[in-house]
């Protein structure tokens, strides 16, 4: 069908579904898009770098407020648009909407929420068989999809970017643009690890991961793989941030988490990262939308089985 | 702001929720409980970090039971056994028939609720074979099916907020013996009770049950970002944790016992429960059943609830029972 991608954002932005019809038309759009970017993207600076924003679709339209309209504002974002908030489906529809109308103004990377087994568990595919009538279609083409984003950006040759950490099997990002990305996260190995690693202040190098995937890593790990690819920092995503962001190792590493109050119960700040033409990093924090009677509500997780462990 | 009744009947629809948690756990492969689906009408998969906070509160209660009733018979005859196990606001709990089928038993063990709950329980108890079989020969129905009275096994209902007045009369009434060993356990009830209410329950406790230890599972720490967006999530559904701010803390909740003279307590959050008790063999069995990804989330969630530990004397028996 022809789409009319201006017409299926205003849909999404007055809180309207996209059709099962025009969810595949626009997978199949995106997908060349996304086919075509390299495993690792080269990025100019200004852009805007996004956390996790897990299926909390007011407060990604609440990011657009604040740091501007996409295209007029670029935007990198670091994977885990979907699963544990509950508009996952309008939350990915309209990445992926401007991602087809926009393409050089907004970069998705691929999270380690963007699978099958995991959205299986944590709420993507129970929100869209809800949301279709008990159809699977829209959970199909998208995890599908995913299989095709991105696995890492880098802003002008200085900064790093990864929806996890590091590998024991990445020293230099060479090894990252050879890898075949085209197909479900595997359980172990470079493409894994990068999507589920996590930084660990107080080790040098490579440790166990306590989430069953990736590593942890340390000091050492961080100076080598910046020295060694002569960069200056990494950004990624992955681990909530009560107060939406967290740098360490002397500055060399960043990460930005943009779900404010997480799973509506956190109680969290969020942050993005405005990053500057001249790589300077700036963090905006932020806290949870605001209702609107324009918008549907978000529904809160007043639900005390939220609570009762 | 909701009328009393109607905060009651809020208060008792969280015995429905955590028998929903408690059954998606089971279901899962997390614990072993083959009786709580029989109480879960609508059965809910909740999401993995509930059911692994699901599992270790089971653990921390569970193995405390087992350990009282253990070390009680231990140290005594065996003809002569007398322990009891009271159980707080039991809502739709299944231990008394997790005990039972494994031929553990206690002297007495008395359950108490609501009326309204109660019930329901009782009806579902004498549906299920499974369950009705495990029950003392001697049980009957009473109170038009609100409670269930045997020698060995009491449902009792009543108002825990008028426990000495209402509670009391009827657990003597039914053999409760106030110098047996008593284990009384408390899981997320106490702290619905305005501090009050339940510090009457403790000083009761204290002064009458010569031999006692409690067990309290609640929350703690208020005031946290966390803690505020738990209270007012939990306020917009009409359920107030009278006793958070009471007891907001490991140190409070000890607190609260040795004040009154108890010889120990002991205290730890959910959080270091789950990262102290439980071996690394469960912990590979759990990853097994579900990833677990939002280890951050759950961290923070678990270290908001509190197991308690206390007894009231140095007998051998007591010292044994330990949280970790």
């Amino acid at each position: 069908m022809v789409l009319d991608i201006d017409k299926c954002i205003a849909q999404l932005y007055n809180g309207e579904l996209l059709a099962e019809s025009q969810v595949q038309s626009l997978c199949l759009q995106v997908r060349p898009i996304l086919a075509n970017e390299s495993n690792v993207v080269p990025l100019s600076a200004p852009v805007t770098v996004v956390g996790d924003v897990h299926g909390q679709y007011h407060d990604v339209l609440e990011i657009f407020a604040i740091g501007g309209q996409c295209p007029d504002t670029n935007y990198l974002f670091l994977g885990d648009y979907v699963d544990r908030g509950n508009h996952s489906v309008e939350t990915i529809s309209l990445l992926c909407c401007l991602k087809l109308r926009y393409p050089q103004r907004i970069h998705l990377l691929r999270g380690n929420h963007e699978s099958r087994n995991i959205t299986k568990t944590y709420g993507f595919y129970t929100e869209c068989t809800t949301k279709y009538g008990g159809s699977a279609v829209v959970w199909r083409e998208f995890t599908d999809l995913f299989d095709y984003l991105a696995l890492a950006v880098v802003i002008e040759d200085s900064v790093f970017c990864v929806h996890g950490g590091l590998s024991p099997s990445v020293s230099h990002i060479d090894q990252l643009r050879v890898l075949d990305r085209f197909g479900e996260i595997p359980h172990e190995g470079p493409l894994a690890d990068i999507l589920w690693s996590d930084p660990d202040p107080d080790i040098q190098g490579f440790g166990r991961s306590q989430r069953g995937a990736g590593y942890t890593f340390g000091a050492q790990v961080v100076d080598r793989f910046l020295h060694n690819n002569g960069m200056s920092h990494i950004l990624r995503a992955h681990q909530l941030c009560m107060d939406g962001f967290l740098v360490q190792f002397n500055d060399r590493l960043s990460t930005v988490w943009s779900a404010p109050n997480y799973c509506y119960r956190c109680g969290n700040i969020a942050s993005v990262l405005q990053v500057d033409p001249y790589l300077k990093r700036d963090f905006i924090t932020f806290t949870a939308a605001p209702t609107s009677p324009h918008k549907p509500a978000p529904l809160q997780s007043t639900d005390p089985s939220s609570y009762f462990i | 702001m909701s009328a009393p009744e109607d905060s009651d009947r809020l208060v008792q629809g969280t015995s429905n929720d955590a028998a929903i948690s408690r059954e998606s756990a089971a279901r899962l492969g997390y614990i072993a409980d083959p009786f709580i689906q029989h109480f879960v009408r609508h059965p809910q998969r909740r999401a993995p970090l509930i059911n692994r906070g699901t599992f270790t509160r089971f653990q921390g209660v569970q193995k405390t039971l087992r350990q009282f009733l253990r070390y009680t018979s231990q140290n005594q005859q065996q003809h002569q056994t007398q322990n009891q196990v009271v159980i707080l606001g039991s809502g739709l709990d299944t231990s008394y028939f997790l005990l039972a089928k494994d031929n553990i038993r206690a002297k007495r063990y008395f359950e108490i609720d609501f009326a309204e709950i109660n019930a329901k329980k009782a009806a579902t108890i004498y549906k299920k074979p499974d369950m009705r079989r495990l029950l003392p020969a001697d049980t009957k129905v009473a109170a038009g099916g609100c409670e269930l009275h045997s020698e060995e096994y009491c449902l009792l209902s009543g108002d825990l907020r008028l426990f000495a007045q209402d509670i009391v009369p009827r657990l003597l009434e039914h053999g409760f013996d106030t110098s047996a060993p008593t284990l009384f356990v408390s899981e997320c009830v106490l702290i619905y009770l305005d501090p009050q209410h339940s510090d009457s329950i403790i000083d009761w406790i204290t002064e009458s049950v010569a031999n006692a230890a409690i067990l309290t599972y609640e929350q703690i720490l208020p005031s946290d970002r966390f803690g505020q967006m738990m209270i007012e999530n939990l306020r917009a559904r009409g359920l107030e944790l009278r006793g958070l701010m009471a007891y907001p803390s490991l140190e409070s909740t000890r607190d609260r016992f040795l004040s009154r003279g108890w010889v120990s307590a002991a205290a730890i959050d959910l959080s270091d429960y789950h990262k102290k008790a439980i071996p690394q063999s469960e912990l590979s069995r759990l990853a097994r059943i579900e990833f677990l990804d939002e280890w951050e989330e759950f961290s923070l969630l678990a270290k908001h609830y509190a197991f308690t530990l206390a007894h009231t004397t140095h007998s051998k028996s007591f010292a044994s029972i330990k949280l970790i």
